[in-house]
């Protein structure tokens, strides 16, 4: 057996030597004979078989159960029915054609595999046969020199012929466990194997590009008294939507993955400035308003927080307004201190739409750059590298305080930090 | 008139059991003990079927608990149609 990546494969038999080396050879190979029988193989796929049938009809039940939809109402079969997916659109319905194709490999080779182990069994007993006839006319011979060398060569040609016969079986016996191997691996061609390479590293940018974007969003309606910032957070917000819309529209067409049009259509109108922001601060207005809370903003934000949960609280109320209290012990107090709407408008004088496109060009690059972390590390933590450079062209205010703002930011954030 | 509505409480008892049963036969698929690969002797297909199924390892656990937690909820189902039947014919009843 040959050896790769710690597995045993097998390997074809190589003939080292003429006539009784040869023989030798072929006696050592290793396995000697294909192992397993037929039996054990056809039971495998029999069992196979079984699971892809038991899983589609249960798949196919519970379909017609989400069917039902106008025949069984009221809020048990609407809670019954959110729990249901669509098996087409998650790939579930590819489960049954896998556990078929593992099958179906298992069944090819059954049939093969007596065949084959039969011409290995034949072909070693005439190795052997020829092998022993060699040994008999050495020591037969071996008091006469000029019989020798002619018995001693007819057997080693008996030998030889033998040998190569034997090889010829087994490496069809090798062949056919290759074939084997590469049927059952064909089966992984669907869209259930696990994101590796670049489709790790997208469905990272996507998660953490639409983390920022909410983040960013809620940053910029908290920080609503202060023009000049809450118009960088929107830009930001904005760009991270962008981001997150390339990645999930990737992530959906390119990769197969289950993204919705719900979560596309979102990231697209997050992508159109103030749609965001407007949408969160609604959200959090709506919840302020359930709660009997209104007016005040840290009112709403604490009853936002309080109706989201405290983790999501966490990480875009008390984080936020952390981050909020560092900028202002960080020297940016005229930020705050001074809203305007005429220097709003000025410092977005200097903003042009390609700093948005930049940014997820800088993103991609940055995350190339440090690759050698691993994808999923690279682009978390390229994401709040470039997150703050857009800051620069937007706002002048904090042009030379990008980094600063960064490391006042980071520590308030619950996840994905520098 | 509504259409009738029949709620077939062991079917919809033996779906809870079949989905429970999947979720379960699934995961031991990945088992180093009983996963597919130990069903045959042969090592180099035994270590292909493990490394195949290790491939879809992500999507499996998704599965298997979308089938928990549909077999969960189909058995909750159950429980609750059945204790209304039994409400309504012990209200009838008395």
């Amino acid at each position: 057996m040959g050896h790769g990546n710690g597995i045993k494969w097998y390997a074809h038999l190589e003939l080292l030597g003429d006539g009784p080396a040869a023989a030798h050879a072929c006696l050592a190979a290793d396995p000697p004979r294909p192992p397993g029988s037929a039996a054990e193989f056809y039971d495998a796929a029999a069992q196979l078989g079984r699971r892809a049938q038991t899983l589609r009809d249960a798949l196919g039940k519970l379909a017609s159960i989400a069917a039902t939809e106008g025949v069984w109402t009221g809020s048990a079969a609407e809670s019954f029915r959110s729990v249901l997916r669509d098996a087409h659109r998650s790939h579930y319905d590819q489960v049954p054609q896998r556990y078929d194709g593992y099958a179906a490999a298992l069944r090819a080779y059954a049939a093969a595999l007596p065949g084959h182990q039969a011409s290995i069994d034949s072909a070693r007993a005439d190795v052997q046969a020829a092998l022993t006839a060699h040994q008999r006319v050495q020591l037969a011979a071996s008091d006469h020199p000029y019989a020798l060398a002619l018995g001693t060569d007819r057997a080693g040609q008996l030998c030889q012929a033998a040998s190569v016969r034997f090889r010829a079986a087994y490496n069809d016996w090798v062949d056919a466990v290759a074939q084997c191997e590469r049927a059952i691996e064909k089966v992984d061609d669907d869209r259930l194997h696990n994101a590796h390479g670049a489709q790790v590293a997208t469905d990272v940018i996507g998660g953490v590009a639409g983390e920022l974007s909410s983040l960013t969003a809620v940053l910029a309606v908290l920080t609503l008294p202060f023009p000049v910032l809450s118009e960088a957070l929107l830009v930001l917000s904005t760009a991270s939507s962008l981001v997150a819309l390339g990645a999930d529209s990737t992530r959906r067409f390119a990769y197969g993955e289950d993204i919705d049009w719900r979560r596309l259509s979102l990231d697209a109108l997050g992508a159109i400035p103030m749609i965001k922001p407007v949408e969160v601060g609604a959200r959090a207005g709506r919840a302020a308003k359930e709660a009997g809370v209104l007016g005040r903003l840290g009112a709403g934000a604490k009853t936002f927080g309080r109706t989201f949960g405290h983790e999501v609280a966490d990480a875009y109320v008390h984080g936020p307004a952390r981050a909020v209290s560092n900028l202002k012990e960080a020297g940016f107090r005229g930020t705050f201190a001074r809203p305007s709407l005429t220097r709003s408008m000025e410092s977005l004088k200097g903003w042009e739409k390609q700093d948005l496109l930049q940014y997820p060009a800088s993103w991609a690059s940055d995350a190339y750059d440090h690759r050698r972390q691993g994808w999923a590390k690279a682009a978390r933590s390229s994401a709040f590298r470039v997150t703050w450079q857009p800051l620069g062209p937007v706002v002048p205010a904090v042009r030379h305080g990008a980094a600063r703002v960064g490391s006042a930011i980071a520590p308030a954030l619950p996840d994905g930090r520098p | 008139m509504a259409a009738t509505i029949t709620v077939d409480i062991p079917t919809l008892r033996a779906l809870a059991a079949q989905l429970a049963d999947l979720a379960q036969l699934l995961d031991a698929d990945n088992d180093d003990k009983t996963c597919i690969g130990t069903w045959v002797s042969d090592p180099r297909i035994c270590t292909a079927l493990k490394n195949i199924q290790h491939d879809w390892s992500h999507k499996r656990r998704e599965i298997v608990g979308y089938l928990s937690s549909v077999g969960r909820a189909a058995g909750a189902a159950a429980d609750a149609y059945g204790q209304t039947e039994q409400h309504i014919v012990k209200a009838a009843g008395g």
